[in-house]
């Protein structure tokens, strides 16, 4: 390539990109998502009650919930994971998959669910899903709760309307918990160091597998307390499993299999080390929450 | 005479003042000011500007006080009680921004000035609590400035907009020394455009400051090289840079390993051993010994126990708190950030045509460096400790190319290393960008001209002279269009504002980029009386103190700060590390927002109400 060559060739590449530069800020740099857009998917999605609608990107989420109808917009954050749900939903923008950094770790390693249909609102997409994998839910520590009965080893720990309760060491309270930034619907138990719950849910309805989740709640205690937290299952008074978890986990997945049927469940969680370490020292506040769930699931025959 | 020829003589007195770098440089400087001034209204008060409108507040009733009774104010306590608030951080731009108000700020809400009198009747005869209030009223300056004609906060922000206007300037002269007007233009707008240099352009901060008196100090050096004068101003020019903030420490060891380099370099292509007096001349003395002179002479705070109060501003900075940053999707709170951070943060916010175009003027200057014959015309010196280089420092020198890559690349190249603090965001790099525009302008300078000769090097077949001035001037909108594309459609949220070929802000959003921090963006709300009435309001990042500079000029609609459980409504500033502040909303307020601030489609502000 001769002296002038190289720079004509540069210069011309300089002003292409510069042109395709302008072409993209004039496709990028505009709201694309209508309000009627927004008014159309909500319309639609009341029409489907009662099945679970992701948003496939966080900058959605906040619009969505705005949006949507009510009973949507509480359950577009805080599911465990994609296994109870046998069909679902997920709105994206425009081309982009469904399938992101947000929604396809719900799946947990399932078979792919099967997409069914897409639903185009303006620049909104609303793809539906069925999910073979997906196990018949036969119990879940959330709704089992509110009969629950609950005691650390000072005693039984009071109860406030069946979704939290006092221990003398702390308590334990049903709400949506930050694990790994994301919102998590869960049993948060914030006891001192050392202290166990005994979490006892009586007979309750097993299927094949007992799924769940243990999370560490809290980026700020995540980052200031290397604390491990310890779970047993009790089925029909003997230790079926005992699972360690670290912070650096994220949202864990616990899995075991069951005998189907009618069993008599207790939790016991025990965080080995409880508040933070501060720059001037240890601090009971803030301190970490373990976040739990789990669901019975009947897998087999699915 | 034809009407032509006199429409044409009339035309002459404008060209030939445009034909003046120094008036368009000027022209340049003001059209910068004006639209800072115009636009900042806009850009809600950072979080750090809340802290730096309160501490310029008392520096400048310090000043105010200086001016009545020097000699008290010079008192050492005295002086302590000023400047202890915020000693972390180099008074000079606080100093300026204290003695802008003085002079030009509107006196605050009349509901100030009332509630100090309140204060006044309700202290009694206690001359404890008389003397509490009349600190008050010295800090408050109820009374206003003297030529009242900007808001507090505005005139606070004037000297940060007016070191953005110069060193657009200064880039408009240096770009048109590297390759004429249209060089000129792209480099001070490769600087100005840049959505995040214009927002930090806006802030009473020290960002933008600094990176001018990077570019001044670097400047300044490229001429001390020949010339003792600029070589003994080179140490007030650093002392004033360290005063802004303390990235111009760097700037003497960087300078001086430049030195070092260029006289490396001469030797291994001439064979002409450096002397001991070039490698520690004046202008490296300047700076090692006046240079930290003028900056504690520009500190009040560190006039007494000095030894001490450096200490611990050293020990501050190396202990700095973690920052949250997200990063493709990952909060990073302790070190280290991936290496590729600044890297991709730049290209990601800066356009891609600029950067390319810095590679390019990067890559003639390094050529230029190591493969071209040094100038060996005779010097009308010889190198001494006073002109340690006396051929060398022209803009266009290999010296100018070798300094202006090795500035652009050092923060980037520091924000890389792994035991660096997480500072945060872009803002810690903007000292790169200066030197980025004037490689813009050598890449230009050099593309330009090697496919449109000069009148004298012309021949047939070369465009004719009207399209050769023409064209270069005509491409600028295709080079500053995206930029400036960028920074117009994202006011008054640029720092939220990614570039065109990362898809913007929803692109940065769905790459798992910050989405923007320090709870700025309130400003569109602060009118939005239906959906957040008065009352006690969760206000999330908003510092106190920007709530405290809104309410001075009257800009906050009677938002009682409270928390989460007793708010009545509530904002939300997304980031990632931010998920747990939303649960809590969730929770108070249920699922649902009651409004939702966005850059296109991605929100910047989530408003809850009962």
């Amino acid at each position: 390539m001769n002296a002038k060559r190289l720079p004509l060739v540069l210069l011309l590449a300089v002003l292409t990109l510069g042109l395709v530069e302008l072409v993209a800020s004039a496709l990028v740099y505009r709201e694309r998502v209508s309000d009627e857009d927004w008014e159309a998917a909500a319309a639609f999605v009341a029409e489907h009650p009662g099945e679970a609608v992701l948003v496939s990107e966080d900058w959605l989420a906040a619009r969505a919930a705005m949006e949507l109808p009510a009973e949507a917009a509480r359950a577009l954050e805080g599911l465990p994971d994609l296994r109870g749900q046998q069909r679902f939903w997920i709105l994206a923008p425009g081309r982009r998959s469904p399938w992101t950094a947000r929604t396809h770790p719900e799946l947990e390693g399932m078979a792919a669910p099967e997409a069914e249909a897409v639903h185009r609102f303006g620049a909104l997409r609303l793809h539906a899903f069925a999910n073979p994998s997906a196990g018949a839910e036969t119990f879940d520590l959330l709704d089992a709760l509110p009969d629950a009965a609950v005691a650390s080893p000072s005693g039984k720990c009071r109860s406030q309307s069946g979704l939290s309760w006092r221990c003398k060491e702390g308590g334990l309270r049903v709400r949506e918990v930050e694990v790994d930034y994301r919102p998590r619907r869960c049993l948060a138990v914030e006891l001192d160091s050392g202290v166990q719950a005994k979490v006892s849910l009586g007979a309750v309805e097993l299927g094949d597998r007992l799924r769940g989740h243990l999370g560490f709640g809290d980026f700020n205690a995540r980052l200031r307390n290397d604390g491990a937290a310890e779970l047993e299952l009790w089925i029909d008074g003997a230790l079926a499993a005992r699972w360690l978890f670290t912070d650096d986990q994220g949202w864990a997945a616990l899995a075991l299999a069951t005998e189907p049927g009618t069993h008599a469940l207790e939790l016991r969680v025990r965080l080995s080390a409880a508040g933070t370490w501060q720059r001037d020292g240890h601090r009971n506040s803030p301190t970490n929450a373990i976040c739990v769930e789990v669901r019975g699931l009947m897998e087999a025959t699915q | 005479m034809s009407e032509a020829a006199e429409e044409s003589r009339a035309r002459a007195p404008a060209r030939a003042v445009l034909r003046s770098p120094a008036l368009v440089a000027a022209l340049l400087a003001v059209l910068t000011l004006m639209t800072l001034l115009g636009s900042e209204a806009n850009v809600g008060y950072v979080r750090d500007e809340g802290i730096y409108f309160e501490a310029s507040r008392h520096y400048g009733a310090w000043l105010a006080r200086a001016a009545r009774e020097p000699g008290k104010a010079n008192e050492a306590k005295v002086r302590d009680r000023y400047f202890a608030i915020n000693h972390e951080h180099p008074a000079l731009m606080k100093l300026a921004g204290g003695a802008s108000a003085r002079l030009l700020a509107k006196p605050p809400d009349p509901a100030i000035a009332e509630a100090l009198e309140r204060e006044l009747a309700a202290a009694g005869k206690s001359k404890k609590a008389r003397r509490k209030v009349a600190w008050k009223r010295e800090l408050a300056a109820v009374e206003g400035g003297r030529i009242p004609i900007l808001r507090e906060g505005a005139a606070m922000r004037l000297p940060a907009m007016l070191m953005a206007a110069l060193a657009v300037a200064l880039l408009y002269l240096g770009g048109h020394r590297l390759g004429g007007t249209s060089a000129g233009l792209l480099a001070a707008g490769a600087f100005a455009l840049l959505p995040r240099v214009l927002f930090h352009a806006s802030l009473h901060a020290f960002d933008v400051p600094i990176a001018t008196m990077t570019l001044v100090v670097a400047l300044a050096w490229l001429r001390a090289l020949r010339d003792w004068r600029w070589g003994l101003a080179l140490g007030p020019l650093l002392g004033v840079a360290i005063a802004v903030k303390h990235n111009a420490l760097f700037l003497g060891p960087l300078l001086a390993a430049h030195l070092w380099l260029c006289l490396g370099l001469r030797w291994w292509k001439t064979g002409e051993r450096p002397r001991l007096a070039q490698i520690a001349p004046l202008p490296l003395w300047a700076m090692a010994v006046i240079g930290p002179l003028v900056a504690v002479a520009l500190w009040p705070w560190l006039w007494h126990d000095t030894f001490a109060r450096v200490a611990e501003y050293f020990a501050f900075h190396s202990e700095h708190s973690y920052y949250n940053m997200e990063f493709f999707g990952r909060n990073y709170n302790r070190p280290p950030l991936p290496v590729a951070y600044p890297w991709v943060m730049t290209w990601a916010t800066v356009p891609s045509v600029l950067l390319v175009l810095t590679a390019i003027g990067a890559g003639v200057v390094l050529r230029r460096a190591f493969t071209h014959e040094p100038d060996l015309r005779e010097p009308e010196t010889t190198p001494s400790w006073l002109r340690p280089l006396p051929t060398g420092g022209a803009l266009d020198s290999s010296e100018a190319g070798l300094l202006f890559v090795g500035l652009a690349a050092f923060p980037l190249v520091l924000i890389s290393l792994p035991n660096i603090p997480i500072f945060g965001g872009t803002k810690h790099w903007l000292t790169a960008y200066p030197f980025f525009a004037l490689l813009t302008a050598s890449a230009w300078s050099w593309l330009w001209s090697a496919v449109m000769p000069s009148p004298d090097e012309a021949d047939e077949a070369d465009p004719p002279k009207r399209w050769r001035a023409l064209a270069p001037a005509l491409s600028l909108l295709l080079v500053l269009g995206p930029s400036a594309w960028a920074s117009v459609h994202g006011h008054p949220f640029n720092l939220s504002q990614y570039a065109p070929l990362a898809g913007g802000a929803r692109g940065a959003a769905q790459l798992g980029l910050n989405r923007g921090y320090w709870g700025h963006a309130v400003v569109p709300l602060l009118d939005e009386g239906e959906t957040l009435p008065p009352g006690p309001v969760y206000v999330h990042d908003v510092h106190a103190l920007a709530i405290e500079q809104y309410r001075r000029e009257g800009r906050w609609p009677g938002w009682k700060r409270s928390g989460v459980s007793q708010a009545k409504a509530a904002l939300l500033f997304p980031e990632r590390h931010m998920v747990r502040d939303t649960v809590e909303l969730r929770e108070r307020f249920g699922p649902a927002p009651a409004m939702i601030l966005t850059l296109d489609d991605v929100p910047v502000t989530v408003v809850y109400t009962d």
